[in-house]
């Protein structure tokens, strides 16, 4: 064999050796990708103009040097109208910041912490912007919003806690996380004005809050900006929400009516009877639920809360009692299918027995009012008056 | 056949039956047992309750014990009538002096030992048998109506609930008290003699010949109580044993609703830019914002303009507001009248 023969070979060889490696190293990238798509890097790409980026070329190399870990710097670009980043799941996000909205917001000029900068909540970013894994706008967002916790680790801990957490972490990613509450830019005090808490639940929570918006409390709150009725968070509270259809919720619901309807100060306001939540701990309902609370945490009891009888979050306003009245033996026969006609008549309404309303009642408790002294008055006299016999009889 | 079968009798100790102390036993068990699992439930908010409960195994269970011994008690009623009636009937039972009315005797003790005089306690013992009497038929019936509400209210007037849970509760409270006391004072002080048992006047054909006709009648009668008291027990189901059933969509994002709500449009607007630029009422703004309140365009276009912005207003995606708040926005600022 020739040398010049034996080059080719070894020439051939090499080249169909290099030809394997190639072939079964984008083989394996491929594979690599279909098995894990998702942390694929796709480049960042925005819906400017080639236009607006030379632009922004020209202007970041013309004009005085801008810091490019400056606001300013950021603004170039994101403060263009309609700047859009297409995602890989097909939707868009907006990237365009209206800097006077964030000015205005609670991170801007009027915080006093000082004024966040992008960087704040964006550290790192330069351009031209690395390849991101982001595939969707829900993906930003969960994503970015852990950034939150630099400054409010505490409510960012609690929100762990909550529910909403409890569901980000079994994949719902549905479940709010701060930027659902509080927005991302234009982030505003988030309970001024009042109403702005439950019409922020109600973004998510459509159906209750149309619910709750027809409500006694809902209709003082967004019609005459009540400051006494309840908004979402006085009841399930603010970032360690607690799941509602839990038992230990139900137990404990009568509480959280009372906080409000046991305060004479606030009740007072509306003429309404504070003797509610005692009424209701004195009665079989009341007093088998708050046992149940002392029980375990997990005991389940079906004896009914304030909200089987007055409705969850369709609260409307009791008056004289009249129309509650009516519909009360359909209220009681959810639980006691069998109830008579007259029923709910076993129900005194919260309100104490007297001589005019349930003058039975009343005469009865009356007549207790005086036997059970006497119960005991009448043993002690014979036992005290036996001693003075015996101590007279030793006399003599 | 012994003719001793009362609570109070004390017969010599040869003719003594087992009967009237194991009923006395029964008595004193299902009273003990009654009070502490009733009173943990009429003083449920008290801290001693709380481990009174503890200690029976909950709530439940312990209404479940004083139903058991308010079972256990009216079997001993039922048993003590038909006893009763064996004595009167049958044996044609008499009596000797026991001292006339018990509460008349009561006084009169009262007014002696003030005065110097003698004691005489045999009353005690028959107080004390009227006072359980009374109080086992009050409390038993009672008793009953609050086990099964929904029975007695189909029979009843729905207002005797309240009003036998107050008695119930009450008269429980007050038979507590006196038993504790009177028992203290029997034990301590008082001391009384028994009373001599009731003796049979007739015949001993008599009695063979009245038992006969007795024993059946009594057994049938006590058969058909019981199964009353069974099937009143049974018949009716009170309440259902499961959680009330709720649902409520949870997780439902705004979607557009059928109507607006003008209340929810102006909590809108207080909380929202718009006000920036279109003032505090929408009564337009410093710069020549145009007003808003009392607009005439139409909500297609109302909602257009919201989601794509114009000139200087910046577009809204429903991210930012949702469809159903466009609508209630919209309600309020064409709301009529203002």
């Amino acid at each position: 064999m020739t040398i010049r023969i034996r080059m080719l070979l070894i020439l051939g060889t090499c080249l169909l050796v290099s030809g394997l490696a190639l072939l079964s190293v984008n083989t394996l990238t491929a594979v690599a990708q279909e098995a894990t798509p998702d942390v694929t890097e796709v480049p960042v790409v925005l819906e400017a103009t080639a236009e607006a980026q030379a632009e922004v070329s020209a202007e970041a190399t013309t004009e005085a040097p801008v810091d490019e870990a400056s606001d300013a710097y950021c603004l170039l670009c994101h403060s263009k109208p309609d700047q859009v980043w297409h995602l890989p799941s097909g939707e868009t996000l907006s990237v365009t910041i209206d800097p006077a909205v964030l000015a205005a917001s609670v991170h801007g000029e009027t915080s006093t912490e000082g004024a966040l900068g992008c960087n704040d909540c964006h550290p790192g970013f330069r351009y031209p912007h690395e390849p991101s894994t982001i595939r969707s706008v829900r993906d930003f967002q969960l994503e970015r919003y852990a950034v939150c916790r630099n400054c409010h680790e505490e409510q960012y801990t609690r929100a762990q806690d909550s529910v909403h957490g409890e569901y980000i972490r079994a994949n719902r990613v549905e479940a709010a996380v701060c930027v659902d509450c509080h927005g991302g830019h234009d982030v505003q005090s988030p309970n001024e004005p009042r109403q702005r808490i439950s019409l922020t639940c109600g973004r998510c929570h459509g159906a209750i809050f149309e619910e709750y918006s027809q409500s006694v409390h809902g209709q003082a709150l967004l019609g005459e900006d009540n400051p006494d009725v309840p908004t979402c968070i006085d009841c399930h509270g603010v970032h360690d929400i607690a799941n509602p259809t839990t038992a230990l919720f139900r137990t404990r619901s009568p509480e959280l009516c009372a906080q409000c309807h046991a305060d004479a100060e606030v009740m007072d306001r509306y003429d309404i009877n504070t003797n509610v939540f005692d009424s209701y701990l004195t009665d079989f309902h009341g007093s088998t639920v708050a046992l149940f609370e002392q029980e375990t945490d997990g005991a389940v009891t079906n004896k009914a809360v304030c909200y089987d009888c007055h409705g969850v979050h369709s609260i409307q306003p009791i008056g004289d009692g009249t129309a509650i009245r009516e519909t009360l033996v359909t209220t009681c026969r959810t639980c006691h299918p069998n109830a008579s006609a007259d029923f709910s008549n076993a129900w005194l309404g919260h309100y104490p027995a007297t001589p005019e309303h349930q003058p039975a009642l009343y005469a009865a408790g009356t007549v207790y009012d005086v036997a059970l002294p006497l119960a005991a008055l009448i043993p002690l006299l014979l036992l005290v008056t036996e001693v003075f016999r015996r101590l007279r009889s030793r006399g003599k | 056949m012994t003719v001793d079968t009362n609570l109070h009798s004390a017969p010599p100790a040869e003719r003594r039956s087992i009967l009237p102390r194991l009923e006395r036993l029964v008595i004193v068990i299902a009273l003990i047992g009654l009070t502490l699992t009733g009173l943990p439930q009429k003083f449920a908010g008290e801290l001693w309750s709380h481990y009174a409960f503890v200690l029976m195994g909950g709530i439940e269970s312990t209404r479940i014990l004083h139903r058991f011994f308010a079972l256990l008690l009216s079997a001993e009623a039922i048993y003590h009538v038909a006893a009763f009636l064996y004595r009167r009937l049958v044996l044609s039972a008499k009596r000797a002096d026991t001292g006339g009315n018990a509460l008349i005797a009561t006084f009169r003790q009262l007014l002696r030992n003030l005065g110097g005089g003698t004691a005489d306690y045999r009353f005690v013992l028959r107080l004390e048998y009227w006072v359980i009497v009374i109080s086992a038929v009050l409390m038993i019936l009672t008793g009953l109506a609050l086990w099964k509400p929904v029975a007695v209210t189909n029979v009843l007037p729905a207002e005797i609930i309240p009003l036998f849970r107050s008695l119930h509760s009450d008269h429980a409270l007050s038979l507590v008290v006196f038993l504790v006391l009177w028992r203290i004072g029997i034990a301590l002080l008082w001391r009384p003699k028994r009373i001599a048992a009731p003796v049979a006047t007739a015949s001993a054909e008599q009695i063979a010949s009245r038992r006969r006709t007795f024993i059946p009648v009594a057994l049938i009668v006590a058969g058909v109580v019981v199964v009353g008291l069974f099937s009143f027990l049974t018949s009716t189901q009170t309440a259902i044993s499961t959680v009330i059933p709720r649902e409520a969509v949870i997780y439902a994002p705004q979607a557009m609703p059928d109507s607006g709500d003008p209340n929810i449009g102006a909590a809108l607007w207080s909380t929202l830019r718009c006000a920036f630029c279109h003032g505090a009422e929408a009564q337009g703004g410093a710069d020549g914002q145009p007003a808003l309140r009392g607009t005439e365009v139409t909500l297609i276009d109302f909602y257009e303009q919201v989601r794509s912005g114009r000139g200087e207003m910046p577009a809204f995606s429903a991210e930012d507001l949702p469809d159903g708040y466009v609508l209630h926005l919209y309600t309020w600022l064409t709301q009529p009248g203002e």
